[in-house]
């Protein structure tokens, strides 16, 4: 069932320059307990439509339906009801600089009138949860940018949402730091039966936890889907540019024509491009390959230049369809 | 002699204690008021701010010895006489007031906006995110402005004492000025320097130590 249904969103922003149109008509259904990617360039509109769905920014039209509420027909009073059942974290993590680390966590309940020592239990059972509770004392200022987006996660679990919202929560720390936050993500989603929609421009976040993703681009959705078929298969130029890890890759090199190969499912671990030589005695020339672990599956990606010769291209491209990878032609 | 100058320790201190809290009593609602209903706030009220902002600025465009004189009747309405150190108290507050208007509007200005964005999307309303966000957020700097603004009032407060306000002003005046009692005027104006100082310190103390942005 739909926990979150977004239907004709329109986002416009009357600016100096006249009209900017940040999102038009935006679908999304959001299925209850999955974690759900929205992933795009900077200035594609995500941030604007991640504040749509909680209403900090007001969709010039469309809906939004959480549960059973349609959030844009709510008085101010009835908003604020609903709000504490969508959280919200941060790229800069958004923490009461002169609060520690449990008060922070509080503040959320001690805005709903929770009595104090009711409210400090629970923000103690949270801090738990996401491994800080030594750290309950330390004031913001005191704690690296991991344990701050910890904080912040527990601070947004403090009122039982059913919907957490991620705002590029994650672009403001390192490689490590960023692969343990999206494991405690994970960790809630599969504890908590947690819905989570996750912003964020960097394919690698997506590939790790989500189940399904949407890719937007130019205040549109260029396309949406379960995260490996949009990664192995991606339809679009805006998915293709997320999708490729180097962006100049295409134009650097000159030749007759790549191919992109994807090797999802049981072919991952098999040598397919050796077998493939071996086969029609031809070599190839690898240009880019990798390997990536997507949201548990492992897919590798990789660009080959065909011979100059048209029949052994074919036949190369002839006996990859009979392996059952997905292949694609490179424009360059 | 030194009887008086203890008076007059006493009088400065209670003007410029009374007229910092009554100053403060009026300009904290405004300046919070500036920063809801101001451009970016999270109450945007362009002609109410307007207003209040122009207000704002005529009173604090007045010269305080001016002012001082203008105010004549509503001291009297007031206070019922225009003499002494209470007296003083209403063109001191009338004319900090404004002044602390903006230095409370500059403090709040500074809170991140990126918490009060978190703490709309907690369901906080408006007066919550005033007294839980705002206000506790900004609090080291509104301590340290305080301090600024006491001082101010206090140099003020010397002003006041040329009218009859009492205070050590008015000794400085009196002996220094009128009587050319050079001696007491200048130990007149190192005690105002040393109670200055007293209060910058013990405002940037508190400030400090109320501030856990660093450590």
């Amino acid at each position: 069932m739909a926990i979150l249904k977004l239907e004709g969103l329109t986002k416009t922003f009357n600016t100096k320059g006249g009209e900017v149109h940040a999102l038009s008509d935006i679908n999304i259904d959001i299925e209850e307990g999955e974690i759900f990617g929205i992933i795009g360039m900077s200035g594609a509109g995500k941030s604007t439509l991640v504040r749509c769905i909680n209403l900090l920014e007001h969709p010039t039209s469309g809906n939004v339906k959480f549960i059973d509420k349609e959030l844009t027909t709510l008085s101010k009073k009835e908003l604020n009801l609903e709000r504490r059942k969508i959280s919200m974290i941060f790229q800069q993590f958004n923490l009461l600089m002169q609060r520690t680390a449990l008060k922070n966590v509080c503040f959320p309940l001690e805005l709903q009138g929770v009595p104090k020592a009711e409210a400090e239990k629970k923000a103690k059972e949270l801090l738990e949860l996401v491994g800080l509770a030594d750290r309950a004392n330390s004031y913001p200022s005191q704690l690296s940018g991991g344990q701050k987006q910890r904080v912040a996660i527990a601070r947004a679990l403090a009122t039982d949402p059913k919907v957490l919202l991620c705002d590029e929560a994650t672009s403001a720390l390192d490689p490590k730091t960023t692969r343990s936050i999206l494991e405690l993500l994970k960790d809630i989603n599969q504890k908590l039966g947690l819905t989570i929609i996750v912003i964020t421009h960097e394919m690698a976040v997506v590939q790790k936890i989500c189940d399904r993703v949407a890719v937007i681009d130019g205040g549109n959705i260029a396309e949406m889907g379960k995260t490996q078929e949009i990664f192995a298969k991606p339809k679009t130029e805006a998915t293709r540019r997320l999708v490729y890890p180097d962006g100049q890759m295409e134009e650097n090199f000159s030749g007759s024509s790549l191919l992109r190969i994807v090797f999802d499912g049981p072919y991952a671990y098999e040598p397919v491009i050796a077998n493939m030589i071996l086969e029609t005695g031809e070599p190839v020339n690898i240009i880019y390959a990798n390997m990536q672990d997507v949201n548990g599956l492992a897919i590798g990606q990789m660009i080959v230049r065909l011979p100059a010769d048209e029949d052994k291209a074919h036949e190369m491209i002839k006996y990859l369809k009979s392996k059952q990878v997905t292949i694609e032609e490179v424009r360059e | 002699m030194t009887q008086l100058i203890i008076e007059g320790i006493g009088e400065t201190l209670y003007m410029t204690a009374v007229s910092t809290f009554l100053a403060y009593l009026f300009g904290l609602p405004l300046g919070i008021l500036l920063v809801l209903t101001g451009k970016g706030g999270i109450k945007p009220m362009p002609t109410l701010n307007l207003i209040v902002g122009f207000v704002v600025n005529v009173f604090r465009s007045i010269p305080f010895l001016i002012l001082l004189v203008a105010v004549i009747p509503v001291t009297r309405a007031i206070v019922g006489t225009i003499l002494g150190s209470t007296a003083a108290i209403v063109p001191l507050v009338i004319s900090a007031t404004p002044f602390i208007a903006r230095i409370v509007e500059s403090s709040l200005i500074e809170v991140d906006a990126g918490v009060i964005e978190a703490a709309q999307s907690m369901g906080a309303n408006t007066r919550q995110i005033v007294m839980k966000v705002m206000l506790p957020e900004a609090k080291p700097s509104i301590i340290t402005n305080a301090a600024l603004a006491s001082v101010t009032i206090l140099g003020y407060s010397a002003m006041a004492g040329y009218v009859g306000g009492g205070g050590l002003g008015d000794i400085a005046m009196r002996y220094g000025f009128y009587k050319f009692d050079t001696a007491t005027m200048w130990v007149v104006v190192v005690i105002i320097v040393v109670i200055v100082q007293i209060m910058q310190e013990i405002g940037l103390r508190i400030a400090k130590h109320t501030d856990h942005r660093a450590r």
